[in-house]
């Protein structure tokens, strides 16, 4: 499953993040990162952002980035 | 002494550096405020500290331009001290930072600040044990009540006196063995240019590109040897070290004694940012704080300006005709004019916009309206920018440094130009809100927002590129202080006093003096090719010209050149309408030039100017024969 994709109100674990390090290095300064269990607290609508709270934070992330991010439900 | 203050965004890095050197960096609840050093003095007991405010930085990687700008000064200039400040409430991602700070082996403080927000969420924190574990003087502040900031300075004495570098902390055991690798490595080829070794191996892991590019070397192999053990590419592998390490020291230092309850503010983004409610607020705020503005100042303008006509008429009366009677005059209805006209709008605005930017409001509005972003090629981070531009278009071309993509920080700092600055809000006031009603300025603002949004879907066919998108720390709310506030507005607001107030008063003066000995025809001839297009008095060329050193200078020095104060006389409402949106759009003024051509270079700026003139023109054309 991929971030974008996670109902709002739902946790997630992050499996791994795709794409280049320029795309990462932002994600990772934001405690995104294997392993970690991030919040999809709401998303805006038309395709706009996601937001998403985890240990380092709460952060906004665009839908297309949200995409890169391979997650999986945790029980 | 020289200190550097270093931090992640909105830890509170400029509010203690205000409360230290006295109100110098703006501050704001939102990322990118500081994006260049803030350079002040404080002295104490004997010892004269000079401190520097370092644009906030997540890590000693980058990801944009203010965060590189931080690292190159750390890792090039001269200092004595770090001072590391930290949100207490986020202490484990904060600490990610200071682990980065260790390694570069220079007298470092911890400041742990936002303690009254961590206490609020139940973090207990052992700043002793962390300091401990860490090497180095750890202080508790809470900086915007200026708690603990004596302290901070005892610790930065001590840091330098006592030597305290810290000890870097070291990563699991297969980690460091492929780091000493290529530190053995740097060490066999020298030219590091003086950063410490270990930083530089951990950061050439971490594939920094401008470092691979200043080491100039191939370090692939070891790169492959991280990748092979752990099965993640090796920038991943230091990144998710580094977090599990701040996250251990978090845990070991801190304890969380209540589980916290969702603040009433958190809740009030079920409304802010709802999918439909959201966008019912953010048209209701920005239509209110406008129309509050037109009302406001509206209210204050008349009487001033009644108060002001009775001196002029007791001017005019003491003095006989001459040059020095029609100098004299001009310098006093540029003098009234700030007063009267400028102000009444530019106060009450600047106080909201201050409140707005405190508030921890603005960076949702990037939220709010990234998909409309989208269509424009761009993504919800260049709203920031965008709604600074509000205010003053310098600082918000600036402010674009914190976009990650250089194509998404060149077409944001030409969009931002076309914002209808405080100065331009100056002109809308005075000219479309008081002699025609604040509907019509407001739809100055629609048409100028309609314009924009065109505008950049032309701008992003011409460069096409696909943006990176959005990531955006979201703030908390925030009861902005009074004091703060009314600092930050005088700190603006000496901005017009001290620049825009002279020039106005002079320039009023020369143009009345051309007026008399009868040089202003010739100037106005020059502008023809404006003016008469656009189907406006041909007395207004002179204006466009002053309109670029200052854009408020645009209105005052009109009823100037108009010789009444009564524009309705000699203007029809459409005329004031063309020339209103002309002024909105065209060149920017001197300043913003500037600051243009050190963001994007002197051939963009011209190409930005030749596209807001063009669009000025075409939107003056289309209102003189619509309106």
């Amino acid at each position: 499953m991929r971030l974008d994709e996670v109902e709002p109100g739902k946790t997630v674990k992050v499996v791994s993040i795709e794409g280049g390090r320029g795309v990462r290095h932002r994600l990772l300064n934001m405690g995104i990162l294997p392993g970690e269990v991030v919040k999809v607290v709401r998303s805006a609508p038309l395709f706009g952002p996601l937001m998403v709270s985890g240990r380092s934070g709460t952060f906004f992330i665009g839908r297309g980035m949200a995409r890169k991010i391979l997650v999986e439900e945790v029980s | 002494m020289k200190v550097v203050l270093v931090g992640q965004p909105n830890c509170g890095k400029s509010t203690l550096f205000n409360h230290l050197a006295g109100y110098k960096a703006i501050t704001s609840n939102f990322p990118g405020t500081t994006v260049k050093f803030h350079r002040g003095r404080v002295r104490l007991a004997d010892k004269e500290i000079e401190l520097i405010d370092l644009p906030g930085t997540y890590s000693l990687g980058y990801s944009d331009l203010a965060e590189r700008e931080a690292r190159r000064f750390l890792l090039t200039q001269d200092y004595d001290v770090i001072v590391n400040i930290l949100d207490a409430s986020l202490l484990g991602r904060g600490l990610e930072l200071t682990l980065e700070l260790l390694e570069l082996q220079k007298p470092l403080v911890l400041v742990l600040n936002m303690m009254d927000e961590a206490e609020r969420k139940g973090i207990m924190i052992d700043e002793k044990k962390l300091s401990q574990i860490l090497g180095i003087p750890v202080v508790k502040t809470i900086a915007y009540k200026g708690q603990g900031l004596t302290e901070v300075i005892q610790a930065v004495i001590k840091a330098k006196t006592e030597n305290l570098k810290g000890n870097p902390l070291p990563f699991s055991r297969d980690v460091e063995e492929v780091i000493n690798e290529v530190t053995e490595a740097l060490k066999r080829k020298g030219n590091t240019a003086n950063i410490p070794l270990r930083f530089l191996a951990i950061k050439l892991l971490e594939r920094d590109e401008d470092l691979l590019k200043l080491v100039g070397d191939n370090l692939e192999e070891y790169e492959k040897k991280l990748e092979t053990r752990h099965g993640r590419s090796s920038d991943l592998v230091i990144a998710s070290e580094r977090h599990a390490l701040a996250m251990n020291i978090s845990e070991k230092v801190s304890q969380v004694l209540t589980v916290p309850k969702p603040s009433r503010w958190d809740k009030m983004d079920n409304w802010l940012l709802h999918p439909i409610f959201g966008y019912v607020f953010l048209v209701l705020i920005f239509l209110g704080v406008f129309i509050f503005v037109f009302e406001v100042g509206k209210f204050l303008e008349e009487p001033l300006m009644e108060t002001f006509d009775k001196g002029e008429e007791l001017l005019s009366k003491s003095f006989s005709e001459g040059p020095l009677k029609s100098l004299l005059q001009g310098a006093y209805q540029g003098f009234a004019s700030g007063i009267g006209i400028v102000l009444p709008y530019l106060f009450p605005f600047l106080i909201i916009l201050s409140l707005l930017e405190d508030s921890g409001y603005l960076p949702r509005v990037a939220f709010l309206v990234d998909f409309l972003l989208h269509k424009m090629g761009l993504h919800g981070k260049s709203a920031l920018p965008f709604l600074l531009g509000y205010g003053c278009t310098v600082p918000a071309v600036m402010s674009t440094r914190i976009l990650e993509s250089e194509r998404d920080r060149i077409l944001t700092a030409i969009l931002v130009t076309l914002f209808p600055c405080s100065a331009r809000m100056i002109v809308i006031s005075g000219l479309v809100a008081y002699f025609l009603g604040p509907l019509y300025a407001l739809s100055i603002y629609f048409i100028n927002l309609l314009v924009i949004a065109l505008s950049g879907a032309f701008l992003s066919k011409l460069y096409p590129e696909i943006t990176p998108g959005l990531i955006l720390e979201v703030p908390r709310y925030h009861i902005p202080s009074l004091r703060i506030t009314l600092i930050k507005t005088w700190f603006r607001l000496k901005e017009f006093i001290k620049i825009a107030w002279p020039l106005l008063i002079m320039g009023s003066a020369v143009l009345a003096f051309l007026q008399h000995v009868g040089l202003e025809p010739l100037l106005n001839k020059l502008f023809l090719f404006i003016t008469h297009p656009l189907g406006l008095p041909r007395e207004l060329g002179v204006t466009l010209l002053l309109g670029i050193l200052r854009k408020e200078l645009a209105l005052l020095m009109t009823f100037q050149a108009l010789g009444t104060k009564n524009v309705l006389e000699v203007m029809s409402p459409s005329q004031i309408m063309t020339f209103v949106l002309f002024v909105t759009f065209y060149v920017p003024c001197l300043a913003t030039l500037a600051a243009l051509w050190r963001e994007i270079g002197l051939r963009r700026t011209l190409k930005g100017v030749a596209f807001s003139f063009s669009i000025a023109f075409l939107i003056g054309l289309l209102a003189r024969l619509v309106l």
